[in-house]
């Protein structure tokens, strides 16, 4: 883990839904600059709780969030927004307006930027995401879901958070656009700088485009560390009910082969493979 | 915790117990109650009887705070059509004359009748949302022998309201993701602003209507033609049977039903001239 201080401190999060549902419990972590994190974990371990807490939209039940320094608790939306970046899973709940430009100068408005402010914000989240200059005017209802996923992306980077959560990023995409879309977060992380947190369930995505890996059962965090180890950890990953992608799971069939129990992607087998290989010969 | 179609009822709750159609019952006989009764004092005692069954139910009570605005809203408007709407009464008793608008006693009285004969319609209406599922609204007509289509379609209509005010949830979240922040701001612009919710719900409530219909035909469903007349197993039925505390409800529904009627035109009682609670009223503003 790297040794930058942390932009984000979770410290003994409680987080109980009205209705009684202990969704987090004693939630220790530290998110620093530039990290690509993925949030794993079967449905209602505490995965969404916990991210919509990050960005203030819920509030700890008990513990704190501390965000480049402000405390969750004591700071309005408006201050949290600039900082964590929240794309919901179904882009369709999030798209307010008759065109895509209004829509991702919504943010920008909302926090009352100027009117020439809102314009540069605007022309820079398009062109990070690529959104063709004929889609400008068109309702972003009549895009593709790829599309208007990368409008929801689009209106959060024009509020500039350094943190990108995005939920479920390729649910119900094919795997060209899952692909196109990871591409796209993981130039935001490398080329902008921004952190990006996912949420999936697509173990060969994490395997191939993750960092890190926050691991979550039954509203705690049960593995967090880098992408490999987690991946070696099957016992946690069992509590989980994950398995991890493949590939690794290939390389942890025989450990009398050699490979690394921590291969993520089909290119570093094939190196490993290959290395085996020439020491052979 | 079960899922019902307004929150959250714990397994535990002794509302499982009973049979669904008694809570059918319960919300068509009793929404009838208060059309009989004038006096408000019978209508808010109507309302904690309804409360107190909430409790034992064990509904979340916190969540009866998300009607206050709906009450209060529905207040305001009740008291202006009666009052500043009410028009010119001579032979009414002049409480008081404000920037020309006359009110009356006659009108204020009328008001709250009106006020509290819809507030226990609607707690009847929560409990029973608040208490039942899906499925348990299938099972309550079905066991009546409603058709199935209309069975159907009442269902599916009481869960898109559920799924809508999900929905509506995560929109508002979603808005406050993107520096919506209403705090401090004037009325007009919050109202510009929640206005604004309308487009995703609307949006999402078309595309999941054509999935409904595609799902439904995909799987034989047909409102009129030879589908709708297929017998079908109702196999939801078979694992509910009526216990004899669902007669005994069911009995003391009827009864105090008759019971209601018999007093209110027999013996005149649940009338508004016999309410204390406006003669109390009464004295303090006359």
């Amino acid at each position: 883990m790297t040794e930058k201080a942390p932009y984000i401190q979770v410290i003994d999060l409680d987080f109980e839904y009205p209705d009684g549902t202990q969704a987090l419990k004693e939630i220790n972590l530290e998110i620093v600059k530039g990290e690509f994190i993925a949030l794993i974990g079967q449905n209602g371990s505490g995965k969404t709780t916990l991210s919509k807490c990050l960005n203030g939209l819920y509030k700890p039940t008990a513990g704190d969030i501390i965000v480049d320094g402000l405390n969750t608790k004591k700071s309005s939306i408006v201050q949290m927004v600039k900082r964590v970046g929240y794309v919901f899973q179904n882009p369709d709940h999030q798209l307010f307006n008759s065109n895509c430009w209004d829509e991702i100068a919504y943010g920008p408005r909302n926090i009352q930027l100027s009117d020439e402010e809102v314009k540069e914000r605007v022309e820079e989240a398009i062109q990070v995401v690529g959104l063709p200059k004929i889609y400008h005017s068109e309702h972003p209802f009549f895009l593709s879901k790829g599309l208007r996923q990368r409008v929801a992306i689009a209106s959060i980077l024009a509020l500039r958070p350094h943190v990108i959560i995005v939920d479920e990023p390729t649910t119900g995409q094919d795997m060209k656009q899952s692909l196109e879309i990871m591409d796209f977060l993981q130039d935001l992380n490398d080329k902008h700088g921004h952190t990006i947190i996912i949420i999936t369930h697509d173990m060969p995505i994490v395997g191939i485009y993750a960092r890190r890996v926050i691991a979550m059962a039954q509203a705690r965090i049960m593995a967090d560390g880098p992408t490999g180890e987690v991946f070696t950890q099957t016992e946690v990953l069992e509590k989980t009910f994950l398995a991890p992608p493949q590939i690794t799971q290939l390389a942890q069939a025989d450990p009398d082969l050699g490979f690394n129990p921590g291969t993520l992607t089909v290119e570093d087998m094939v190196g490993q493979f290959l290395e085996m290989m020439g020491r052979r010969e | 915790m079960n899922k019902t179609l307004l929150g959250y009822v714990p397994n535990e709750s002794p509302i499982y117990a009973v049979h669904p159609f008694v809570k059918l019952f319960f919300l068509l006989i009793v929404s009838l109650f208060p059309m009989f009764v004038t006096a408000p004092d019978w209508n808010i005692g109507l309302m904690f009887v309804i409360i107190i069954f909430m409790w034992i139910s064990r509904v979340n009570m916190k969540t009866l705070k998300i009607y206050v605005p709906v009450a209060i809203s529905m207040g305001t408007i009740i008291f202006i059509s009666y009052t500043v709407l009410g028009g010119t009464h001579p032979e009414f008793e002049l409480l008081a004359r404000v920037w020309g608008i006359n009110f009356y006693w006659e009108r204020v009285r009328d008001a709250l009748v009106v006020y509290f004969r819809i507030l226990p319609m609607i707690f009847t209406m929560v409990f029973f949302l608040s208490t039942s599922r899906e499925r348990d609204i299938i099972v309550a007509m079905r066991s009546v022998k409603v058709p199935f289509v209309i069975t159907y379609v009442f269902a599916m209509a009481l869960r898109s309201a559920g799924m809508v005010l999900e929905d509506f949830q995560i929109v508002r979240q979603a808005e406050q993701a993107r520096g919506f922040d209403p705090t401090g701001k004037s009325l007009p612009y919050k109202i510009r602003q929640y206005v604004m919710y309308m487009i995703p719900l609307f949006a999402l409530s078309l595309r999941r209507s054509e999935e409904f219909t595609n799902a439904l035909v995909a799987r034989g469903y047909a409102f009129t033609g030879e589908f709708s007349k297929v017998k079908r197993a109702d196999y939801i039925l078979t694992h509910y049977s009526y216990k004899y505390f669902d007669y005994i409800f069911i009995a003391l529904i009827g009864i105090a039903f008759i019971a209601l009627l018999i007093f209110r035109y027999g013996f005149g009682y649940f009338l508004v001239e016999q309410s204390w609670l406006m003669r109390i009223l009464h004295g303090a503003v006359s």
